[in-house]
């Protein structure tokens, strides 16, 4: 019987298995990005080796760590160290440029890691065999380089023979190594060699880095701190950035997408109730039968939930196969956020599809059984009654005071969580909570708001306010498909808002900052001073320190100390900005970013201490300003230039203010001189341009998301028009035979579905609002540690207005131009 | 005048087209009202249907006269049967007849606003007549079965039309309320001097009417009159 009613309800199974199959396959998505990247965040930059805890780096670029450092180090009996080397790089096959973007390449000191008794303590309690294998294979194979299969598959898309060769730069530089893969996930676009065979490849290339294997325990911590007392003036030991660090700075993100990805799959769940409604609806005369026959209720109900348990398990398959080829189609946009916003390279990743399969399906389970609650009840009461009877004003009046109670219970709780909570989890609980509350209200106000609208309407228009008294009529029978509706707007212009200002305080700040008339990125030893004051520019140069401070790495930058830069300057908290500004320029206060400020709990006028950039002594700064430093991880100390001395520091950013004519002499003084700028200086209003064009880019994936969101809700009020229209078609039917046309009718339909979609959108505006004020005051701040003003403009209000309006008019437009399509006496002979 | 001649409507069935009205003519004077009988399939609804241009007939011709026109019903546009049913037509069913979410007086005020002719002296007067006057601002679903009939009349002669259809008006009713209802139904179209075409299994009823007629094999044969 079940099979033969398929042919009656392929819509409603069509709308269920899509709703399910977009559920599914958006949380697997998700799950697989972020399952990638935490697994690449917990092994990155340690290159495969294990129990890297710190590392050696030149303090500046100026002087680099030689391989005689290296060896020196080693005489001192600091075997732990592991050298390692790394650069990025264009791959050639043959002519074609296989790679759009860079990819690393880094060669390991193998031979020194595998003699190393932290390594070989691995190998005995091995967990990961291919990898130890990997590096053993590595360490005595001089022509083999490994990489990700998905990055070795991308990159010999046209010749995918093993022995497909690939060179450097350009299509006659160096050979590559034969590649082979290695399934880690912590590698993303990186080819990992041995050390020798680097600088074979690279022979001019120098030491990136000295990587400190070493084994748990208080000898390690003395070993440490010797190695600190012995190491070269110019280098310097600090911590690895861990995946903790990492993964804090990115966590918000993930977050973000699973708050995102959960709700779409609420919304879904929403798609999910009314499908099964429509379905059931269109059963239910042979569902009566079988009741008339003497068919248990609980068989039928069996029998259905065995149905869409069915439904579920194939369409979590077929979602999860969806989701891991969505996963990888946008994981180029993901990995280009995560690179551009906080600096981390994202791996390829491991996935195990049956773990996935099981962390889908049970929650997609618990989600469609919460979601057939209701229509099962309804089921439930239409086999026990003849008759469904009407709720009576009593039963009305405690839904009201339920309705009331749910709303003041949620907002309490709300209000709770924002005040105590600094968890980021918790405080995404408030977001539920508050759009719940928004939910709890939307339904208790519906009808009281469609009947003063009801009332404004002038008696000589009736067929309007019969219109209107039938959407207060629509609205109690269509809660679940509005409230899914009132959550995809609110968050639609929750996260449009946010958006939006975090667009215009991006663009204020960078047009303010931004105040040279070209910057230029230059990491050369030649002194472009001198040159650049030739032709009539003046040039500030930028210097960068990056020092540890309570156990982070913090940065120390340049400011310039020109009227121009004084101008410049963004604060979010200062004094009086003329006396800060005196302060800072006579080195007797600093600036320090937001992100240092919140997270060092640092206010204006305390007095923190750090090393001094030029003599490196400790010393006591006064902060006198807090300033704005959109979409930089770094916690940022700005001092001025002239506490840099140009030989400690590197510079590579510099700031040039001359005329378009006298910056084309200067760069074709640096021509004379062999120094390429055409990739490197640009004029700020291009800079400008290209830093819009990446945040446009990162919000890429939310914007995607939320329109998914607000189509999933259309489809879920299109489930519930459908089942409405035919508690509908009597009414309507009266309204045709006297006279209205069918034009009109579609109309009045379209304006009766509007119209419940206007209300809830007039409902989600200031909750909408709210949320964009808790994403930026309260998610924003404790995940990134800044925030920014939220700004709202009623051109993004409208302009969401009319895309969620428009999305829902022409998905609801279908069963409602298809409802009005059939001849008017096929629904009299229907009534009859 | 309303004047029906060799009216013919088919079906297509599965297998077959089955012919259910042939060459049906009939005439109804202005103000009169006849009556149809006849077994269930008869054809009985699908008269009225085409009479209310909610159908399309196979053939023939079915004419409405008034002193200032001339309507053939079955050459209309969509439009013109849309103008016709809002201005010319008043039809009762047997059930579903009231808008249930407006008052009583609004569902009489909307058949005369989309034919713009609403007299609200007239309306009241209808009320009246129909002794329903003191229910005016009540919802449909506050009055009994006969009651809601009674409004459905009231209704169908809001907007002062030349032909009313009722497709067993009083099949959902008892006895007493049939009778009532019915004989208002008629008494009223008298009254307005309003054409009424009445469909109906009781006999009770259809000898209340003028003229009464039993739909068979596709035609009409006339087995009573009181005039």
């Amino acid at each position: 019987m079940l099979l033969q009613s398929y042919r009656h309800t392929k819509f409603s199974l069509v709308m269920l298995f899509s709703a399910l199959l977009i559920a599914t396959s958006g949380l697997s998505a998700v799950l697989v990005i972020n399952h990638s990247a935490k697994q690449s965040y917990a092994q990155e930059t340690t290159y495969l080796l294990p129990n890297v805890s710190h590392q050696i780096v030149a303090k500046n670029q100026h002087q680099t760590l030689s391989k005689d450092d290296y060896a020196r180090l080693k005489k001192l009996g600091f075997d732990e160290l592991v050298a390692y080397a790394t650069s990025k790089h264009r791959l050639y096959q043959g002519d074609r440029l296989v790679n759009q973007g860079r990819i690393s390449l880094t060669g390991i000191d193998l031979v020194s890691a595998i003699a190393l008794p932290t390594f070989q303590q691995q190998m005995r309690n091995n967990k990961n065999a291919q990898q130890d294998n990997t590096l053993l294979a590595l360490a005595f194979s001089p022509n083999v380089a490994f990489g990700h299969p998905s990055l070795i598959s991308n990159l010999t898309q046209a010749d995918s023979s093993p022995d497909a060769k690939f060179s450097l730069d350009s299509p006659a530089g160096k050979l590559l190594p034969t590649l082979q893969d290695i399934d880690e996930a912590s590698l993303g676009n990186d080819i990992v060699l041995d050390i020798t065979s680097y600088f074979r490849l690279l022979p001019n290339s120098e030491i990136s880095g000295l990587l400190w294997l070493g084994q748990s325990g208080n000898n390690n911590e003395a070993r440490l701190q010797s190695l600190a007392a012995q190491l070269p003036a110019h280098l310097r030991l600090i911590a690895m950035a861990s995946g903790d660090q990492q993964g804090e700075l990115t966590k918000s993100f993930h977050l973000n997408l699973l708050a995102m990805a959960l709700l779409m799959f609420v919304v879904c769940l929403f798609i999910v109730l009314n499908a099964v409604n429509l379905l059931l609806n269109a059963r239910m005369p042979w569902l009566k039968i079988s009741r008339q026959l003497g068919i248990s209720r609980s068989a039928i109900f069996f029998i259905q939930g065995a149905e869409l348990l069915l439904f579920n398990l194939l369409a979590c398959a077929v979602g999860i196969v969806l989701g891991m080829y969505l996963a990888n189609l946008v994981s180029p946009t993901v990995q280009a956020t995560l690179e551009n916003l906080y600096n981390v390279e994202v791996g390829f990743g491991q996935v195990s599809f049956l773990s996935l399969f099981m962390q889908v399906c049970s929650i997609s389970l618990v989600g469609s059984v919460l979601a057939l609650m209701l229509p099962f009840r309804q089921i439930n009461l239409a086999l026990n009654h003849t008759k469904t009877l009407a709720p009576n004003n009593n039963q009305h009046r405690r839904w009201q005071i339920l309705l009331l109670c749910i709303a003041s219970s949620l907002a309490l709780f709300t209000l709770l969580i924002l005040n105590l909570a600094t968890q980021l989890w918790l405080l995404l609980m408030a977001v539920a909570c508050l759009i719940l509350c928004g939910c709890a209200l939307l339904l208790l106000s519906y009808s009281s708001v469609l009947a003063l609208i009801c009332r404004l309407i002038p008696a000589r228009l009736l067929l309007l306010k019969v219109s209107v008294k039938q959407s207060i009529a629509l609205s109690s029978k269509s809660k679940i498909a509005c409230c899914a509706f009132f959550i995809a707007a609110t968050s639609n212009i929750g996260m449009n808002l946010m958006v939006d200002s975090f667009r215009g305080a991006t663009l204020n700040w960078l047009d303010t900052r931004l105040a040279a008339d070209y910057y230029l990125y230059y990491q050369g030893e030649q002194d472009l001073t001198d040159i650049a004051k030739q032709q009539g520019i003046v040039l500030s140069k930028r210097f960068e320190n990056y020092i540890d401070y309570q156990g982070l790495t913090i940065q120390q930058y340049s400011y310039p100390n020109t009227e121009t830069f004084k101008n410049a300057m963004v604060y979010y908290q200062v004094q009086d900005k003329e006396q800060a500004w005196q302060a800072f320029t006579a080195s007797q206060g600093i600036f320090v970013n937001q992100q240092f400020a919140f997270h060092f709990n640092a206010a204006l006028g305390d007095s923190i201490t750090l090393p001094d950039p030029s003599t490196e002594i400790m010393t006591a700064y006064n902060i006198v300003g807090i300033v704005y430093d959109f979409g930089s991880p770094s916690k940022q100390v700005l001092l001025p230039i002239q506490a840099f001395d140009p030989a400690r520091s590197a510079s590579s950013v510099y700031a040039l203010e001359g005329s378009e004519e006298q910056v084309q002499a200067f760069k074709k003084q640096l021509a004379i001189l062999d120094i390429d700028m055409s990739n490197s200086l640009f004029k700020t209003a291009d800079l400008l341009a290209m830093s819009m064009q990446t945040f446009d880019r990162t919000f890429l994936i939310t914007d995607g998301l939320n329109v998914v969101t607000l189509l999933v809700a259309a489809l879920s009020l299109a489930c519930a028009i459908i089942v409405l229209s035919k508690d509908m078609k009597p009414q309507n039917m009266l309204l045709r035979s006297l006279g209205v046309s069918r034009l009109t009718s579609q109309l009045l339909a379209l304006f009766q579905y509007l119209l419940l979609c206007i209300v809830a959108l007039v409902f989600a505006t200031p909750f909408g609002i709210l949320l964009s004020w808790i994403l930026i005051n309260d998610i924003n701040y404790h995940a990134f540690q800044w925030t920014y003003p939220l700004q709202i403009n009623l051109f993004t209000l409208l302009q969401n207005y009319a895309v969620s309006l428009s999305v829902v008019l022409l998905i609801i437009f279908i069963p409602t131009f298809r409802a009005s399509r059939k001849p008017l006496i096929e629904d009299i002979r229907w009534l009859n | 005048m309303l004047s029906i001649n060799n009216l013919c409507k088919s079906y297509q069935d599965v297998k077959e087209t089955r012919l259910i009205l042939k060459d049906l003519s009939v005439e109804v004077a202005q103000g009169s009202s006849i009556s149809i009988k006849g077994e269930s399939g008869s054809g009985k609804s699908t008269l009225l249907h085409l009479l209310a241009t909610l159908d399309k007939a196979d053939s023939g011709d079915i004419v409405l006269q008034s002193a200032t026109q001339t309507l053939d019903l079955l050459k209309f546009s969509e439009s013109e049967a849309n103008e016709y049913r809002k201005c010319q037509l008043g039809i009762i069913f047997q059930k579903y007849n009231l808008i249930d979410c407006i008052t009583v007086m609004e569902n009489l005020l909307l058949p005369a606003q989309l034919s713009r002719t609403l007299d609200q002296a007239y309306l009241d007067k209808l009320l009246s007549t129909l002794g329903m006057e003191r229910h005016k601002n009540k919802l449909p679903n506050q009055l009994s079965g006969g009651e809601q009939q009674r409004i459905a009349i009231a209704r169908a002669l809001a907007h002062k039309p030349q032909l009313v259809l009722a497709d067993e008006p009083t099949g959902n009713l008892d006895s007493k309320n049939s009778a009532l209802v019915s004989q208002l139904l008629v008494d009223t179209c008298k009254q307005l001097n309003t054409t009424l075409i009445l469909v109906t299994h009781s006999q009770k009823v259809a000898n209340l009417t003028q003229r009464q007629y039993v739909l068979q094999d596709g035609r009409l044969q006339m087995t009573g009159s009181t005039l």
